[in-house]
């Protein structure tokens, strides 16, 4: 049998996966990725506004994202502290993912048969 | 892509990395006390991290709108978190121990961690505290003597929580009835 410490280093980008899927695979966790993805460095209450959620149980999906590396955080002081969220490199990877339309097969296919009979124009 | 596809892709997507690791994603959370006890759970988060799982320490990623006591009994007992571990190094989290005790849905969640000299199976109850992690022990089965120095031979929270969360995420994997929620 394997020793833990030897799965660990197998495959970092399987486990690097798991974990920041563990992390958006809840519907309100979902929800608040692609909020913060459309409004960079929106804040902890008007997440908890526009998402309808009690702001108690949205503090623990936030953290849950921040854990995973999915979103980072930022605290400014304004009057009171305030917790802001965007996404970091790992979360726009991921965004692009799973929400960025990928060509068709069948547009690939008519793109590659254009680029053979279609003079390259410089 | 719909809302739908959207949540039924990440879990395809989280399946095929569970399956690909024969073990199950989750989410835990670590609780303690602050000072010693903080920097002892961040390392614990890190090492789990890095075997994909999500562990939370709150004071670092829950949000500063929210205190704490507000946030845990309400949030453990209706999220996802699947083990919540409470290292018991202080008043604090003795009181926090009283209240997760006595709360069924957050019961079987909970691994408590205790020293080996207020541990009811290596010390006799005799104060109050000690008799409720014999009752948690009877009810739950989950309170651990941890860092007991030379005194008593159990492993360090550091290398028990692991090891804990590891055989968890592999029963969830492949006999997910025999986890209790």
């Amino acid at each position: 049998m394997k020793k833990l410490a030897d799965r660990e280093e197998t495959d970092p980008e399987v486990i690097d996966h798991l974990r920041a899927y563990t992390a958006l695979d809840n519907p309100i966790r979902l929800r608040a990725f692609r909020l913060i993805h459309e409004s960079p460095g929106v804040p902890f209450n008007e997440i908890a506004r526009r998402i309808r959620i009690e702001s108690g149980l949205l503090a623990y999906h936030m953290g849950v994202l921040k854990a995973a590396g999915v979103v980072d955080v930022t605290y400014e002081r304004e009057g009171r502290q305030v917790t802001s969220y965007r996404l970091g490199a790992r979360g726009e990877e991921l965004f692009s993912e799973l929400f960025r339309r990928r060509p068709s097969p069948t547009s690939k296919a008519r793109k590659a048969v254009l680029g053979s009979v279609v003079p390259r124009q410089h | 892509m719909s809302k739908g596809n959207a949540v039924r892709r990440v879990h395809q997507i989280r399946r095929e990395a569970e399956q690909r690791l024969q073990r199950s994603g989750l989410v835990v959370i670590l609780l303690g006390s602050s000072g010693r006890g903080l920097d002892e759970r961040r390392d614990v988060a890190h090492v789990l991290a890095r075997r994909g799982i999500v562990a939370l320490v709150p004071e670092d990623d829950f949000p500063v709108e929210i205190g704490p006591s507000v946030l845990e009994v309400e949030v453990l007992e209706r999220s996802d978190v699947d083990l919540v571990f409470l290292s018991i190094e202080s008043w604090g989290a003795a009181t926090e121990f009283g209240q997760f005790s006595s709360n069924p849905k957050i019961g079987s969640k909970l691994r408590v961690l205790v020293r080996p000299e207020y541990h009811p199976v290596h010390s006799p109850p005799g104060s109050y505290l000690t008799d409720l992690y014999l009752t948690h022990l009877v009810r739950y089965g989950h309170v651990y003597p941890v860092d007991g120095g030379r005194q008593a031979p159990v492993p360090s929270a550091k290398a028990l929580i692991p090891m804990l969360v590891e055989r968890h995420r592999e029963i969830k994997a492949f006999r997910p009835l025999n986890i209790t929620k």
